[in-house]
């Protein structure tokens, strides 16, 4: 075993070093390559979940460390935000040195999704590592007439902060939306349609900014109405056996009544009858 | 039954000697006790430490306790067997060894409720079994049905008490005064009137009734608490009729053994003869084949589709861990003994003695065959689980609490034979011709 952790160890600090004095070759038709699909706030979403889940491990959140060297690089990094689409697309897709191709494990829009998503820190917001850490507050404004969430963040450089918008569900937090702010530091979402809330649509919204290094971290809860209402119904409402004592159903509740109640009565006619004993003696003498 | 016609002084005087003499019953009772003290101990730790003392598992929470427990209940069973079944159809041979039945069921039933809470981690909320009860739970239906089966086998072991307590107290004058007390309060102010006759007689004809089908309630719903859930091994339609003819094999053979015993240390060779013998031999084997016939149905039914699950499981009792138990307890349990019994010889009351612990030690490992093999194939799934939690076997905690529970109901049933006659001394005076007014005007000679 400790042998084979070693060898390990050795290998992928070979990998990690190759990729280093790699240089990346791309072919100029696949630099020129744009996406199929529209760079929407979805697609950006459905790519930061790809991203968090394939490519966070190694890479980091984008922007976080602004580490070019050693590989692998930080995403948020001025060269890499330099890149076009098609290349960004090519390298996930076709892997180099220490990181591996991901053609085969991503769909082509899955690959295509995560591009938009970093995209979104290469269109609009260019990232300044130089600025320190600065606590940004956060307001959200409900617009109940829209149905919209309003993210109002001040206190500082408010451009480029990544803003989410989420659900609270049993389990946790839904994601909305990942939007960036502009330099105005608001963004607005519209609350989706078909999020279920309870029978009369309530339901809470998170909008919360974590960037430990730059912005800061803050998080505020909302009650919204605006959630499409669901008429749950309760299983253990109703008389089952599965219920609580007192959602027994009926039938049994009387039958185990029933047949207590009588042989007991049987029994306390029995001892009432021991008790006649003695007087029955009196009756004689 | 019984050859010479015997006179009430000699009736009553054999059967209330053995009561007063205290030869062997020290060291017997001593015994019960230390055996006992052991479990005390064992169930101190067991308080003080969690069922965690114990080798039971989360997975195999159900052990040693609960095949006892439902041991328990099936020997009690005997109660209603002999003195309600028998005695509603007539039959008068059962007279002399009713009230011993009635002290097994009395004695197994209280113990059988005790075993209950031995399995409880945290018995000080038993209460809570109760207080948030629910009436569709099989373990609230046993509750209740243990506790009415344990009332009316304490009435139907004292109404007919009532008229023996009169010679009791005339014999008992150089007895402690505490004894005196006991009889004098459960004779009730017996006199023998003809009305009180009439109030007797109704009275056990009435629980008699009665016990019968609460009786197979108890041993039913106890089924129920494996047969109510979908596992392997216990989903089976069967189970209620399947334990009831269990217990009556069980329960017929701790009568033997009881029977041989009080016979032989009450020198009442005259009232328990081997005809006697002979009949209840002849109900174990009757009952031990329905025992058979449902043994078989409860077997080769699945055991001839083999469903998935139900495979392991009944590969486990027929040739895997399980098989050496398993077939231990069917042919010395059950098999050989209804062979054997199947000759008159075998009916006398040393092959019984012997053929009948044979039948209750395998009435005993039977209830544990039923209880843990199923609990040791899980349900869902499983991966990574540590071995130990798929094998069990009683530790000494377990041991010895299961041991105090059955020092207890022996000792329950010794000292009610030392503290009351072991037959109604008058069914026994009625049989002989005795009149009620010869009974009424008894004096110790």
């Amino acid at each position: 075993m400790k042998h084979t952790k070693k060898i390990f160890t050795a290998v992928v600090i070979m990998l990690l070093s190759i990729n280093v004095f790699a240089q990346w070759k791309i072919p100029a038709e696949a630099k020129k390559q744009t996406a199929p699909t529209e760079n929407s706030v979805d697609a950006a979403l459905a790519g930061k979940l790809i991203y968090d889940t394939k490519c966070k491990a190694c890479h980091q959140i984008p922007g976080a460390t602004g580490m070019k060297a050693p590989a692998p690089p930080d995403l948020g990094i001025e060269s890499f935000l330099n890149k076009t689409d098609g290349e960004i697309f090519y390298q996930i897709s076709e892997g180099m040195g220490g990181m591996p191709p991901f053609k085969s494990q991503l769909s082509e829009e899955d690959r295509w999704n995560i591009v938009h998503y970093l995209a979104t820190g290469r269109a609009s917001c260019t990232v300044d590592m130089s600025t320190a850490l600065q606590n940004l507050e956060l307001k959200v404004e409900i617009i109940d007439d829209k149905k919209q969430i309003k993210a109002i963040v001040s206190g500082g450089n408010v451009d480029c902060v990544k803003v989410g918008f989420f659900v609270k569900r049993y389990f946790g937090l839904l994601p909305i939306k990942v939007v960036e702010t502009d330099s105005s530091g608001m963004v607005t979402t519209t609350f989706p349609n078909d999020i279920s809330g309870d029978k009369d649509g309530n339901t809470e919204i998170v909008v919360k900014f974590d960037n430990p290094d730059r912005h800061g971290k803050a998080e505020v809860t909302k009650k919204i109405k605006w959630a499409t209402p669901v008429h749950y119904i309760n299983p253990l409402e109703k008389r089952a056996m599965w219920g609580v004592g007192a959602k027994a159903p009926l039938w049994i509740l009387f039958s185990y009544i029933g047949i207590t109640f009588s042989v007991w009565a049987v029994i306390i006619f029995v001892i009432l009858q021991i008790l006649k004993l003695k007087k029955a003696k009196n009756e004689v003498e | 039954m019984l050859e010479t016609k015997k006179s009430l002084n000699k009736i009553v005087s054999d059967l209330t000697v053995p009561i007063k003499s205290h030869k062997g019953f020290i060291i017997w009772v001593a015994f019960l006790l230390a055996v006992m003290g052991l479990g005390f101990y064992a169930y101190s730790v067991q308080l003080r430490e969690g069922l965690g003392a114990t080798a039971l598992t989360d997975y195999i929470s159900w052990g040693l306790y609960i095949s006892s427990f439902i041991f328990f209940v099936a020997t009690a069973l005997i109660g209603m067997l002999v003195s309600a079944v028998l005695g509603l159809t007539g039959i008068k041979w059962i007279t002399p060894i009713a009230r011993i039945a009635e002290m097994i069921a009395v004695g197994f039933a209280m113990w059988a409720g005790l075993i209950i809470v031995f399995d409880m981690g945290r018995p000080d909320r038993l209460l809570n079994v109760f207080l948030y009860a629910r009436v569709q739970s099989p373990i609230f239906w046993d509750v209740t049905v243990v506790t009415t089966y344990i009332v009316i086998s304490i009435i139907l072991f004292l109404l007919p008490l009532i008229p023996d307590m009169v010679f009791l107290q005339k014999t008992m004058k150089d007895q402690p005064k505490w004894k005196q007390k006991i009889y004098k309060m459960l004779s009730f102010g017996w006199k023998g009137t003809p009305e009180q006759y009439k109030i007797i007689k109704r009275s056990i004809r009435l629980l008699s009734i009665l016990i019968i089908p609460v009786a197979l309630a108890i041993h039913t719903v106890t089924s129920w608490l494996f047969a109510m859930t979908p596992r392997i091994g216990w989903d089976s339609t069967i189970f209620g009729p399947y334990y009831v003819a269990g217990a009556f094999a069980a329960g017929a053979g701790a009568l033997l053994i009881v029977m041989f015993f009080i016979r032989k240390s009450y020198n009442l060779q005259d009232y328990i003869t081997d005809f006697h013998f002979d009949k209840i031999g002849k109900l174990l084997v009757l009952t031990l084949l329905v025992y058979l016939y449902f043994n078989i149905n409860e077997y080769i039914v699945p055991g001839y589709k083999m469903k998935r699950g139900d495979d392991h499981h009944l590969f486990a009792l027929f040739a895997g861990k399980n098989a050496i138990l398993f077939w231990s307890v069917q042919i010395f349990g059950m098999i050989l003994p209804i062979l054997l019994l199947l000759w008159g010889k075998m009916r006398k009351p040393v092959p019984l003695l012997i053929i009948s612990i044979a039948v209750v030690m395998g009435a005993f490992m039977k209830r544990y065959i039923i209880t843990v093999p199923t609990l040791e194939h899980p349900q869902l799934p499983t991966a990574n689980i540590p071995v130990d939690f798929m094998i069990y076997w009683p530790n000494w905690i377990e041991w010895s609490i299961t041991s105090m529970a059955i020092a207890g109901a022996v000792l329950i049933v010794t000292i009610l034979a030392k503290l009351f006659p072991v037959m109604p001394i008058w069914e026994i005076a009625h049989e002989e011709g005795i009149s009620e007014e010869e009974m009424n005007n008894f004096e110790v000679e």
